[in-house]
């Protein structure tokens, strides 16, 4: 008797394939429909909630991915307002991608799952990261996924890395390989709790250095004379929440900083914007 | 990491094996006592994999003495189950990490200066104060006694003292074991706290860097984990000490004969020592339940003991605490639930939901289970495991319902036929407080009544019925089997009743306006309201009816439908009314709940028949 992560009830087979079917062509080309549609098919999330999961939408920033009302402009390249403001600035970080928009039932469900330490729902995540690549990322071909590392000490006090599982997740989904590229060097107070940009940005200066699989460099040479060299090679970084993209940021600029990494283009997958 | 360690002490003329977070602790503790000799048989970090293998060594060691043979052997003992431990893990689909115990020997540790023996017990002392009578994870109880005392000694030194001085159990938070299963063996795990085996889930956890499981159920509680762990500290006498010191009651109104007898027996149940342990108060619906206790909770009080009372649901602690505050206004009254500010503090009369109760640890002398067969009680054995925890040793727990479960009638009351009054371990009380008997039920049979009803025809048993009680002035419930339906019904009433379309309403579970349209309800602005099993229990309105349509659904069992007939006839100036079930074919709950009131009628009226007409009915507030 298999009940839905979210609300516990029972999975009742009614309308579960059409709800699904409607979703999943919402969000991916039909080219990579049927991986997405089986993976959305062995979770077990109800219609109701599956309906309720406020996927971001079709206009989006094309820096950070935020979910934008109807374009104004006739921009093809359309930015939010952070971004913006920020655009002369050379960015370590290419891109990024979100899954789901960072409203209150979200913030809930995320909480659940790195507080309250509810395990299964990685799953859930792994899933919505998953539709979140083959929506956006589709067409570029990643060497490998790497996520943004815990302090030791947070580890041990909270027994994992929620990151760390859905990237796994992902990676096993996709056929990439995930290494952990960066370690965290200094212990930070929880984001959640600071705010403004400058406070986030100034906390996550110098947090992370080269981890376990920075050695592992590797991964990153395409072996065959096929291969373009010219490419720079592409990295797919992994986070929980883009609130100011500090932290992915701060993780990019430390991944190019690995000598054999000086020339990646790292892009970020989020799982809520 | 923490890393536990298991050894082995000679005691007598046999070896008893110990787990420790702190053996430095051990020691200071043992050098006082006897000073016999320990020694080491490994460590690992995962409690559970180390309360197992205490097990299987505790069974070894019973009657051997400490030589190097013995000691080797169970050492060997240990590596084997380990061993094993891990093949069955991987076996059972988990790679990663694996239980690690080591033998190796321990480099000195030095005690710091201020844990000297003196220091050590006397903080111990002050945390057992604090934490008495509680069953708490590892973090839970760090964070009370940060919010408490400032402590110089780690908490778990201190906690590891009075384990060794009896006072304290401990255990992991999901223990674990080797099961022999038809032919084969396989791992078994089991969450000490809530009591569940199932719902458990493995984890690569990197505090422990062993397997480990945390349990999903009671999970909103905090994560309880096989390398957490679970600290039950026993209660010291707390109590007002305030033996003999005159009744604590404050309650001014009176009880009904009936009610005075229902409340003597269960006072003299709770208050005598020995004796039985569970007591059943069977009260029909609208006896007044609740002042019942009265005696009771003052009896054990005045002995200078600790009461709780476990309901179902937090509106109905919300409802009953401020009402046995005002009964007992020199007493500390707590209401412990999820969201509540005071679940930390203490007090002599706990209110609390049912899930809290989990929380504490053999240190109530009275125990009282209210509505024993509702939701979330109903078949939750771990429920019931966790209140029976709660019970001090040789308390007394008290049931309290007005439609108990089949198992509670067959243990306490002897048999579920026939009806006794009373006995030593329940008493039935069968009559209202207002001294008029319980609404009786009508059944009507109408062939294939949902069919009509969903195809809009006029049903002419629902609609005379409902019109006549409405054109009485009397207000109407209309009980309806599923969520769906209400939209559905509440449609078909105000299309064949249109006189009264614009004073109907429909209300379930999940609907966000519920509160206000259940208060318009009792301001009368509506006369009719169609609803689920949400509202069969708790609710008084009067110069009320009840209809249910669909009676013959499985959601209407045989208690359900006692409650809802409940629902009238509640207020002493209009104690009659008509309750009437519609279904379309027979089913047993129908009738047996019909036989039940009838019964309870039949025995209120052979009991208190020389009575008369009740004076002085006691009043429900």
């Amino acid at each position: 008797m298999r009940e839905c992560l979210l609300c516990h009830q029972f999975l009742s087979a009614n309308e579960r394939l059409e709800g699904i079917r409607r979703c999943v062509n919402r969000l991916v080309s039909p080219r990579h429909y049927p991986q997405v549609f089986s993976l959305f098919n062995r979770l077990p999330l109800c219609v109701g909630c599956l309906a309720g999961l406020p996927f971001v939408g079709e206009t989006i920033c094309h820096r950070c991915g935020r979910n934008m009302s109807a374009a104004s402009s006739d921009d093809p390249l359309l930015f939010c307002t952070d971004c913006r403001s920020f655009l002369a600035e050379v960015d370590p970080l290419t891109a990024n991608r979100s899954a789901l928009r960072y409203d209150e039932q979200v913030k809930a469900v995320v909480a659940a799952y790195k507080y309250r330490g509810d395990e299964r729902l990685a799953e859930l995540f792994a899933v919505l990261a998953a539709s979140c690549y083959y929506r956006y990322y589709s067409g570029i071909s990643f060497r490998l996924i790497t996520y943004v590392p815990l302090h030791d000490k947070r580890l041990a006090e909270r027994g994992f890395n929620q990151v760390e599982l859905i990237a796994k997740g992902l990676g096993r989904m996709v056929g990439l390989p995930v290494l952990p590229l960066l370690r965290r060097i200094k212990y930070t107070e929880k984001l959640s709790i600071q705010s403004g940009r400058t406070a986030r940005f100034a906390s996550m200066q110098k947090a992370f250095a080269p981890g376990e699989g920075a050695s592992q460099s590797f991964r990153l040479r395409r072996s065959g004379w096929l291969s373009r060299k010219t490419d720079r090679p592409k990295v797919l970084l992994l986070d929980d929440i883009f609130t100011t993209g500090a932290t992915v940021r701060s993780c990019a600029s430390a991944i190019k900083a690995i000598p054999d990494f000086a020339d990646v283009e790292v892009y970020s997958l989020t799982l809520c914007r | 990491m923490r890393e536990y360690l298991l050894y082995v002490k000679e005691e007598e003329n046999a070896l008893r094996a110990y787990i420790t977070p702190c053996f430095h602790i051990d020691k200071l503790f043992w050098q006082e006592r006897n000073g016999q000799r320990l020694y080491v048989i490994g460590r690992s970090p995962s409690l559970a994999l180390a309360f197992a293998l205490r097990e299987k060594i505790g069974t070894f060691a019973k009657r051997r003495r400490l030589t190097a043979k013995s000691v080797l052997e169970m050492q060997r003992l240990a590596a084997s189950y380990v061993r094993e431990a891990n093949k069955l893990y991987v076996k059972e689909g988990h790679a990663g990490y694996r239980y690690t115990f080591r033998a190796e020997p321990i480099k000195r540790e030095n005690l710091p200066p201020e844990a000297g023996h003196e220091r050590v017990s006397e903080e111990a002392k002050q945390l057992a104060s604090i934490l008495s009578g509680r069953s708490l994870l590892e973090e839970e109880a760090e964070w009370l006694l940060k919010k408490r005392g400032r402590f110089m000694i780690p908490m778990i030194w201190l906690l590891q003292w009075l384990v060794l001085m009896n006072k304290t159990e401990w255990r992991p938070g999901v223990g674990m074991d080797i099961h022999k299963h038809w032919w084969q063996r396989r791992l078994r795990f089991i969450c000490w706290r809530c009591s569940s085996r199932s719902h458990l889930v493995r984890t690569e956890c990197h505090s422990c860097r062993q397997p480990c499981v945390y349990c999903s159920s009671c999970l909103t509680m905090g994560r309880s984990k096989c390398c957490t762990p679970f600290i039950c500290v026993q209660a010291e006498n707390t109590g007002k000490g305030c033996q003999d010191s005159g009744s604590l009651l404050a309650w001014e109104g009176e009880y009904t004969p009936a009610q005075e007898d229902a409340a003597r027996r269960a006072g003299q149940f709770a208050v005598e020592t020995g004796g039985e342990a569970a007591f059943l108060i069977w009260a029909v619906c609208g006896a007044g339940k609740t002042e019942l206790l009265f005696p009771a909770i003052d009896g054990v009080l005045r002995k200078g003991g600790r009461v709780l009372l476990a309901t179902p649901r937090k509106d109905v602690v919300l409802e009953l605490a401020p009402r046995l505050q005002a009964a007992f206004p020199s007493v500390t009254v707590r209401s412990v639930y999820g969201s509540s500010e005071e679940k930390w503090e203490e007090g002599d009369l706990i209110i609390a939901t049912t899930h809290q109760v989990m929380r504490f640890y053999r240190c109530f002398p009275l125990v009282v289970v209210d509505e024993v067969d509702a939701f979330p009680f109903h078949n939750n054995k771990q429920l019931h495991d966790a209140v029976s925890r709660a019970v001090a040793k040789e308390g007394k727990l008290l049931y309290l319902s007005a439609t108990p479960p089949e198992r509670l009638r067959k243990q306490l009351t002897g048999s579920t036929a026939v009806l006794k009054p009373h006995s030593a371990t329940h008493v039935l009380l069968a009559r209202r407080y207002h001294g008029h008997p319980l609404p009786v039920p009508e059944i009507k049979l109408v062939p294939r009544l949902m069919e009509k009803v969903n195809a809009g025809r006029p049903v002419a048993e629902l609609i005379s019925a409902a019109g006549h009680m409405l054109a009485q002035d009397r207000q109407v419930f209309v009980f309806v089997p599923r969520v769906e339906d209400v939209d559905t019904v509440l449609d078909y009433l105000q299309g064949l009743l249109p006189a009264y379309a614009e004073k109907m309403a429909g209300v379930h579970a999940a609907d966000q306006g519920r509160e206000e349209k259940v208060q318009r309800f009792r301001r009368r602005e509506n006369m009719l309201i169609v609803t689920t099993t949400i509202l069969e229990r708790g609710v008084t309105i009067p110069r009320s009816d009840v209809i249910i349509l669909g009676a013959d659904a499985s959601v209407f069992d045989e208690a359900s439908l006692v409650q809802i007939a409940g629902r009238v006839g509640r207020s002493a100036d209009a104690p009659d009314g008509t309750v009437l079930f519609l279904a379309s074919h027979r089913t047993q709950a129908l009738y047996a709940a019909k036989r039940q009131i009838e019964q309870m009628n039949r025995l209120a009226d052979k009991r208190w028949a020389a009575d008369g007409k009740q004076q002085k009915a006691g009043r429900k507030r």
